[in-house]
């Protein structure tokens, strides 16, 4: 293990982590900084810490509108359930939005699904037997 | 409910979902473990979703997400390069009159990106995490596990600028790998965001724990200025927990009440020096199978801890109590599994010093002695359903209730004494 043990060495260390924390940009990095405005500024550049993930699904192909489509609105929260929300109150106003911005959209409402999630296999051939393009699924409100 | 979100888009139906934030935790940890990086999702202030008003105000931002997550849907922080799902960008620039408005600009942003714990964080930059990296003799490219519902790669660099993140310093970045080397090597629990609030009990053996400052003495769970090494080590380690994986942004903590713990951790090192009091008190490094002196880092997953300072046993014994979330699965984790630790201070080992009595093994077999429940307890605590009804013993559980010590004494906590780690540290 290389580890710098000397005060000297600390010190350089503690110097040079002052000097470089805050850097005025240089050109190389201001070409890399996508908010940068002013050249005059200092410029942090931080590492981003999010770990790699291995690809594995392939999410289901998205629509290319959703004009003439079906869409099942699927609801878990019920009006009356502690700390639901008001998911009801929203599906309603999205339900409008929609009908609103595509004029051959069908509605599959809540109300006509489970508004459960459980058993799973049931709550998912309910809404299949519906033969919906697309769902939106909301929880709690 | 991910799961359904999920086989809904198996079947090639494609799906959006919108929910309180009290709903994220449980939704994405489903989501994410299926291996769908880039669900469509989005979750809103709980207390905007419980008044007519909050929705009305949420309802336009709710509109746009739904027809952009069911058409034109692109992932938003990640996308993939070589078979795998890599940040967007590796590195972020924040530019700002001073450098102290840009660190500010800089914790902002992690905090709201998912990545910091609410304490300020020390910003990552390459310099600072090269300066980590000399603390390891391991590449930085090197994976030393896979972790977190979407089972993300823990390469020693990402590590390091999480250890950065922390105000780690380069010495403490073999105790940071190792404890994570561990944690790694345990598969996602993925009841821990809906049942659990479990904390990482890192437990430091051998004489590195000494030269660079692991507390082993006086306040050892909490801050001891001669010490610093516990609280940052702990950070960082609790801090890759939750950063590290993910979606691009920060995994979601813990539906439950949470555990004071995650912000700096639990981070001991045990008092070898006044072990030679006596036999019976090798460290856990030897109770473990290794020489004496080896460098070891052992890691427990707790939920509880029982401060108890009168010294009793018997108190200990009393606090612990099983649960159904953690109740082994079946015998062999029943056998394996450590129960938990038992701390011994150095006063209480002087004083079994002077009784010339006491020894480790003597000290987990009165808490295996005495941490047990009547089996009607146990029968209300651990046998229940999903949804709370009665169940009966089945399997290796069904066996041990019929045990004549058993339905004696009442059922242990754990197989065995062994199964009780006994740790000496703290101060006098």
């Amino acid at each position: 293990m290389k580890m710098k043990r000397t005060w000297i060495a600390v010190t350089f260390v503690a110097i040079l982590a002052m000097l470089t924390a805050c850097n005025r940009p240089s050109s190389q990095e201001s070409a890399n900084v996508k908010e940068s405005t002013e050249s005059s500024g200092y410029t942090l550049t931080v590492l981003n810490p999010q770990g790699h993930v291995k690809k594995d699904k392939v999410l289901a192909p998205r629509l290319d509108t959703l004009e003439g489509k079906k869409i099942a609105m699927w609801l878990t929260a019920t009006s009356d359930q502690l700390y639901a929300g008001k998911g009801a109150e929203l599906y309603d106003l999205l339900e409008k939005m929609l009908k609103e911005k595509y004029n051959n959209i069908q509605i599959v409402r809540y109300a006509d699904l489970p508004m459960k999630f459980m058993p799973e296999n049931e709550v998912v051939d309910a809404i299949v037997k519906t033969q919906p393009d697309a769902v939106v699924a909301g929880f709690g409100g | 409910m991910g799961s359904i979100a999920i086989t809904l888009e198996e079947k090639g139906i494609p799906t959006v979902a919108l929910y309180n934030e009290r709903h994220e935790a449980r939704f994405m940890g489903v989501v994410l473990s299926k291996g769908y990086i880039d669900y469509p999702a989005i979750n809103f202030n709980e207390y905007d979703t419980f008044t007519s008003e909050g929705i009305k105000a949420l309802a336009p931002e709710a509109f746009q997400f739904l027809v952009k997550g069911l058409t034109k849907w692109k992932p938003e922080y990640m996308m993939v390069k070589d078979e795998k799902w890599v940040p967007m960008e590796e590195k972020f620039s924040y530019t700002a009159a001073t450098c102290q408005e840009a660190r500010e600009q800089f914790n902002r942003s992690y905090l709201k990106m998912g990545w910091g714990d609410g304490l300020p964080l020390v910003p990552p930059t390459r310099e600072r995490v090269d300066a980590l990296l000399e603390g390891t003799p391991i590449s930085s490219s090197a994976v030393i596990g896979t972790w977190g519902p979407a089972n993300a790669e823990y390469t020693v660099e990402k590590i390091a600028i999480v250890s950065a993140m922390a105000g780690a310093k380069p010495e403490y970045m073999p105790v940071i790998i190792a404890a994570l080397k561990a944690i790694t090597s345990v598969k996602w629990d993925s009841y821990w965001q809906t049942q659990r609030a479990t904390a990482p009990l890192v437990i430091v053996n051998g004489p590195y724990a000494k030269e660079i400052g692991i507390n082993s003495s006086s306040n050892v769970f909490g801050p001891n200025a001669r010490y610093p090494a516990n609280g940052a080590i702990g950070r960082a380690i609790n801090l890759a927990m939750a950063v590290i994986p993910g979606n691009g942004r920060g995994i979601k903590p813990s539906n439950l009440a949470g555990n004071p713990a995650t912000y700096a951790g639990i981070v001991i090192a045990e008092a070898e020096g006044v072990m030679s009091l006596g036999e019976g008190w090798d460290p856990v490094s030897v109770q473990l199978g290794y020489h004496a002196d080896t460098n070891l880092v052992t890691v427990l997953g707790i939920d509880q801890m029982d401060m108890s300072m009168t010294g009793s046993i018997a108190n200990v014994a009393a606090a612990v109590a099983p649960t159904k979330d953690f109740w082994p699965s079946d015998k062999k984790v029943w056998e394996t599994q450590y129960a938990g630790a038992l701390v011994v201070t150095e006063m209480q080992i002087v004083t079994a010093g002077l009784m010339g009595n006491a020894t480790k093994a003597s000290y987990a077999k009165e808490l295996w002695d005495l941490a047990r429940i009547p089996i009607d307890k146990f029968k209300d605590l651990v046998l229940k359903s999903e949804f709370g009804g009665p169940m009966e013993p089945s399997g290796f559980v069904k066996l041990l209730l019929a045990e004549p010590d058993v339905i004696e004494k009442g059922v242990p906590m754990a197989a065995a004494p062994e199964n009780y780690l006994v740790v000496v540290t703290g101060g006098h």
